[in-house]
């Protein structure tokens, strides 16, 4: 009996071994070919050294200064810049916009929190009058109320008048008191772009190997942008709304913008739906790109013809739809997402658009690009209804792109050629959920995420799986089909229900003339495309082989059967000739 | 007695090749010849199908077989170009019914209209006459079949025009079949497509009500059931 006793602990004990091991693996999803979601493992997981929120002890500075979770309330916008020291290191320089303190923190790589500014100097060597005379700043009164008030009224606030402020300018900067320094708030901060641009003479003309490093700030109750130094924040340049007769009547919010190598700003205001706003170097609206054009179904504008204007005036307005986020990539196009024109029409949620203001987005993924392929159609709840709702875009150097849909808090992942390649990410309670991004930005392959619900910013880092697919994508966008290959044959021996990489490898076959292979793995990555591409070459190299045989037998026969022919009627007439001559 | 012997071989043998001739000349007379002379001469050739009762039930029912086989093979068989459903979602019932529905649908309509104006066809002409107006599509189908598999995506529209005229085809036969068979003129013969595709409609009405009432009867009896049965069983 003892020993049963013995054997039975024995038994339980290995049974544990077994079992304990075994882990709980995050389950995603993905979509299918034929865009039904199916289970996949996630490809971006929030790296538990990477979620950082107000309670947490890095958001104390080096020197002792602590940020105060009642200053960062709304955080908005996250840029992260690339700096080179004076050594060579680059370093990583994180900066976080906030509009309702309406200061800029700044962090550092790893989101250790190193200073904000929340002013800038406005030197009056630096602006004409007329430019003076159309700042805007913010202005707190002894109410504690702060309005968006002129810069001039602001400094009669301060006893003073434009030729006062003027007068300063004689004086040396290193001079100046505190009294002669004048700041400029901004109101409704709600965007931070950091770029270099080459420096320009005061004729216009640029200087060759100078650049301005500049920060620039959406202020958007201010209606203008800020453009200040990087180095010591000071303002450089101030764009104010334009006077442009295509602007009459708008008003300039400024929400989100980005500029190009050449130094020209391409901004997302509010309430202008003609598109996003191209301006130049110097400030000048020049014209809309990307605009989203609504079109209306048959029967809306059939029932519109019989509605009355009062009944017209109840239906909702139909508007083209607004930009909500871009970014912009090494080569200059900006990837900029929108709202789905209506809870149909999604395909163009997502564009890329060129220099010459065009779309050109590659669509050629089983599904166009546009987040969750399946979503409520009906019902009355707004939040959960409709087809995503991106809130912000990130764009890395080999040409993937990663969406941040705020209604569900995930991200969604595609390559160059609009595959979808990972979705992670999701809303939730627990630390490291997303609920509300409203800026994603690319740290080397990780993805920075900032959450305004949250107050918080998280680390993505790539999963496994999700390390083969960047790498086999990468290689894939450099040319080197071989290697992706072998890295999409990695992708596959971890997931064999991914499909896309069934198409790498089939490339890859393709390319080396392994046409029967290469037809099979693109029937399995369901690539109708490259199959037909891989056929028609089969088919070419079938012919070739076997067309002077099956020709050669073919004009045989039919030589051999004009033959008979020839042969039957010259004997036939000859036997008519000799009945002929019986008679 | 051995040369009576080889005489009856011999007599054998032909009488097994005539039995295969005789076979093949029936298939090809009844499956080929016959629904291609009715498609290159509808009038003459629906003449001959109701006056001279060459049509048979019997080819009918091999076209709507075939037609039902031929859907199910084009799952698999069409090539990957034009057809890239997945094998999981092949449900033989299913095939069957999309085949046998609108057949019976189309004939039970047709009959019910055309009888109230003085259509002279019968039921089951009217269901030969459809099921002979298979054959084009029944062709075109097996043609496509084989050509899907020898095609790229810029060819995938012979695909679609072979398959199309097969339809047209069929469209073709059936709307000279209601003439013919009806003795019906041109305005009639379209009024009474009309008519067809409405008694249709009353018809799946009438299904789909009287399916739900059955379900619901029997939802009925079943709850008096678990409600007797709970109570006193």
């Amino acid at each position: 009996m003892k020993k049963f006793y013995k054997f039975l602990i024995l038994f339980l004990l290995i049974a544990l071994l077994i079992t304990v091991p075994k882990t709980h693996a995050a389950v995603g999803y993905t979509y299918s070919h034929s865009g039904e979601p199916i289970y996949s493992t996630v490809g971006l997981a929030s790296s538990t050294s990477g979620i950082y929120t107000i309670i947490s002890d890095q958001w104390t500075s080096e020197s002792g200064e602590a940020l105060l979770a009642s200053e960062f309330t709304s955080p908005e916008d996250l840029f992260l810049y690339q700096e080179e020291d004076n050594l060579g290191n680059v370093l990583d320089i994180i900066y976080i916009v906030d509009s309702v303190s309406n200061n800029l923190f700044v962090f550092d790589e790893n989101m250790r929190y190193q200073y904000k500014v929340t002013e800038y100097e406005i030197r009056p060597e630096d602006f004409s009058d007329e430019e003076i005379l159309n700042i805007k700043t913010a202005f707190t009164d002894n109410n504690k109320n702060t309005t968006s008030i002129k810069f001039t009224e602001y400094l009669q606030k301060k006893n003073m008048n434009l030729a006062d402020f003027r007068a300063i300018e004689e004086i040396p900067y290193a001079m100046r008191t505190d009294a002669q320094k004048f700041y400029l708030d901004c109101f409704g901060l709600s965007g931070i772009y950091r770029n270099v641009r080459p420096a320009k003479n005061p004729d216009g003309t640029i200087i060759r190997g100078v650049y301005q490093d500049l920060i620039y700030l959406s202020d958007k109750s201010n209606n203008q942008i800020v453009i200040v130094d990087a180095e010591d924040y000071h303002v450089v340049q101030v764009v104010t709304s334009p006077t442009d007769i295509s602007f009459a009547g708008k008003i300039f919010m400024p929400v989100k913008l980005v500029t190009d190598v050449a130094g020209r700003m391409f901004v997302i205001s509010e309430g202008v739906y003609e598109g996003i706003m191209q301006m130049s170097y110097e400030g000048q609206f020049s014209s809309y790109i990307g605009v989203n054009y609504v079109s209306m179904t048959f029967w809306q504008v059939f029932w519109r013809k019989f509605m009355t204007d009062e009944q017209l005036a109840q239906t909702e307005t139909i508007l083209n739809t607004i930009f909500t986020s871009l970014t912009i990539d090494d080569e200059g196009f900006i990837y900029a997402t929108s709202r789905a024109v209506n809870d149909t029409d999604d395909t163009t949620m997502i564009k890329r658009i060129n220099p010459s203001g065009k779309d050109v987005l590659t669509r050629n993924g089983y599904s166009v690009p546009k987040g969750d392929l399946v979503y409520i159609k009906t019902g009355t709840d707004v939040s959960v209804r409709g087809p995503s709702r991106f809130s912000a875009v990130a764009v890395n150097d080999y040409g993937v792109y990663t969406l941040a849909d705020g209604k569900t808090g995930r991200l969604f992942s595609y390559d160059d050629e609009g595959n979808l390649l990972y979705i992670s990410g999701g809303s939730g309670n627990e630390l490291s959920d997303l609920n509300n991004p409203v800026a994603v930005r690319y740290q080397g392959d990780n993805i920075l995420a900032l959450d305004k619900e949250n107050q918080s910013v998280l680390r993505f880092e790539p999963t496994e799986i999700a390390n083969s697919i960047n790498k086999a994508v990468k290689y894939h966008y450099e040319g080197n089909l071989v290697a992706s290959s072998e890295e999409w044959k990695n992708v596959v021996s971890q997931n064999p229900n991914y499909e896309y990489a069934y198409v790498g490898i089939g490339k890859s076959l393709l390319n080396e003339g392994r046409y029967v292979e290469a037809m099979s793995y693109f029937q399995t990555g369901f690539s109708v495309d490259y199959y037909s591409k891989a056929y028609k070459l089969y088919r070419d190299v079938q012919v070739n082989k076997y067309f002077t045989g099956v020709m050669s037998v073919v004009l045989i026969a039919i030589a051999a059967g004009v033959g008979y022919k020839v042969y039957r009627s010259i004997k036939y007439k000859k036997s008519e000739e000799t009945g002929m001559g019986d008679e | 007695m051995m040369n009576a012997n080889a005489i009856s071989k011999t007599n054998k043998t032909a009488n097994f090749w005539k039995k295969v001739k005789q076979v093949l000349t029936y298939i090809y007379q009844e499956y080929i010849k016959f629904p291609a002379y009715i498609l290159i001469h509808p009038l003459k050739g629906f003449d001959a199908f109701k006056r001279d009762k060459k049509a048979k039930m019997s080819v009918s029912l091999v076209f709507v077989a075939m037609l039902i086989i031929l859907q199910i093979l084009e799952f698999q068989y069409t090539g990957f170009v034009v057809n890239q459903r997945d094998l999981n979602d092949l449900n033989s019932f299913q095939e069957m019914a999309y085949v046998i529905v609108p057949i019976l649908a189309v004939v039970v309509g047709n009959w019910s209209v055309t009888t109230l104006f003085d259509g002279k066809g019968k039921m089951k002409e009217i269901f030969m006459m459809v099921c002979y107006s298979l054959w084009p599509l029944i062709m075109t189908k097996i043609v496509g079949m084989i050509f899907s598999n020898a095609i790229t995506t810029e060819e995938a529209g012979f695909y679609g025009l072979i398959i199309g005229l097969g339809t047209f085809g069929m469209g073709y036969m059936i709307f000279f079949g209601l003439i013919s068979i009806h003795e019906y003129g041109l305005l009639k013969c379209i009024l009474s497509i009309a008519g067809t595709a409405i008694a249709v409609m009353v018809l799946f009405f009438i299904v789909m009500l009287g399916f739900d009432l059955f379900q619901k009867i029997i939802g009925f009896l079943y709850t008096l059931y678990r409600e007797i049965s709970l109570r006193y069983l």
